[in-house]
């Protein structure tokens, strides 16, 4: 599977190779997923810890849920986020 | 203040919730505060050592604040998810485990809902869901009507505690059926905590005279006009109303007993 690349990453590589990686997300579609409750397009080829690094969300400080299954932090860099996904973000608030 | 907490170590004994001793007979809740610095300096003040949290889908917009995970030390509180709004039992399993992932626990006050208008538990529901919980290795601390035979099934089911409910959540009532919640204490053996009801201190203080291990609350204290005064006030009742039990008082009467000796009157 092609992962998604970050900016960050991209930078590293050479100038052919950044005209095709751009190439290539222009060519992808992005993908429509269900995250907490609303339709959202995210960038095709996202692992869950992309999703959460796009989102700007500390990894430690959120729970996932994927299509009702908790995803397992050690899981974040493996577990695909693809087309129809229900993607849960949850986190503690004040409560009694 | 160092003081009285040492005499008050060697007057009572520690409360024991599934291995684990606290000092403190009081759980907060954490919601319904103005801010979270009042929160944090009521909790503080109130003593307890362990408090409550919601799971709540992330704001993805960002136009709240961040978690309360940045705000509560959890080196200071033991934090207890709880499973707030769940109306059924496989609701409540399901935010049962994304509280033990959250916040890396595997205690839940797990609460199952029956109804909108009064937030009364929904006895089938709890049941199924503490088994289920109970298996999965949870220390469940069930919330439940004052009913007897219901703390009875939920102690057979392996809760780790059985917390019936003062009055109904955020009401303020104080404590409605202190007959019902003494009966439970008589007749359940893991720690019964009354959960839910009290309005100010002395319903804090009526409920522990009962003889329960504790009081959970929230309302009574973020709803105050000052958090933080009635946070030690509730500090104060639950220790009183506590020791008040363990003391034990005085028959009640229906006349009046002089206190001055009734011998060596003038003529």
């Amino acid at each position: 599977m092609r992962r998604w690349k970050k900016p960050r990453v991209v930078q590293k590589y050479s100038a052919v190779t950044q005209v095709v990686e751009v190439m290539n997300e222009a060519n992808q579609e992005p993908v429509t997923i269900t995250l907490n409750g609303e339709q959202r397009g995210v960038p095709a080829g996202l692992t869950i810890r992309d999703l959460l690094a796009h989102l700007n969300l500390h990894e430690r400080l959120v729970v996932v849920e994927r299509n009702k299954e908790i995803v397992r932090r050690n899981e974040y860099g493996e577990v695909p986020v693809t087309a129809g996904d229900m993607i849960e973000l949850v986190h503690f608030v004040g409560g009694g | 203040m160092a003081v009285v907490t040492k005499k008050l170590d060697q007057l009572d004994e520690p409360l024991e919730i599934a291995g684990r001793r606290f000092r403190s007979r009081l759980i907060l809740g954490t919601g319904k505060y103005k801010d979270n610095e009042t929160m944090v300096k009521a909790i503080t003040a109130s003593g307890t050592e362990i408090v409550t949290v919601a799971v709540r889908r992330v704001d993805l917009d960002r136009t709240k604040e961040e978690g309360i995970l940045y705000h509560l030390d959890q080196e200071k509180w033991l934090l207890l998810p709880n499973t707030a709004g769940c109306y059924t039992a496989e609701d409540a399993i399901r935010y049962a485990r994304l509280g033990r992932e959250a916040g890396f626990t595997d205690w839940v006050k797990l609460e199952v809902i029956g109804d909108q208008d009064t937030l009364l538990p929904d006895v089938e529901g709890l049941l199924e869901a503490a088994r289920t919980l109970v298996a999965e290795g949870f220390k469940v601390l069930a919330y439940t009507n004052e009913d007897l035979v219901t703390a009875l099934k939920l102690e057979d089911a392996g809760v780790a505690t059985v917390m019936p409910l003062a009055s109904p959540i955020g009401s303020g009532l104080g404590l409605l059926n202190p007959f019902n919640v003494r009966l439970i204490k008589s007749r359940v053996g893991v720690p019964v905590i009354v959960d839910a009801g009290v309005g100010t201190a002395s319903d804090a203080c009526v409920t522990m005279e009962q003889g329960v291990d504790g009081i959970l609350m929230n309302t009574a204290i973020a709803e105050a006009d000052d958090p933080v005064r009635m946070a030690l006030a509730m500090k104060h009742a639950t220790e009183a109303g506590r020791l008040a039990y363990l003391a034990g008082r005085m028959p009640r009467r229906e006349q009046a007993v002089p206190s001055s000796p009734t011998a060596g009157m003038l003529d």
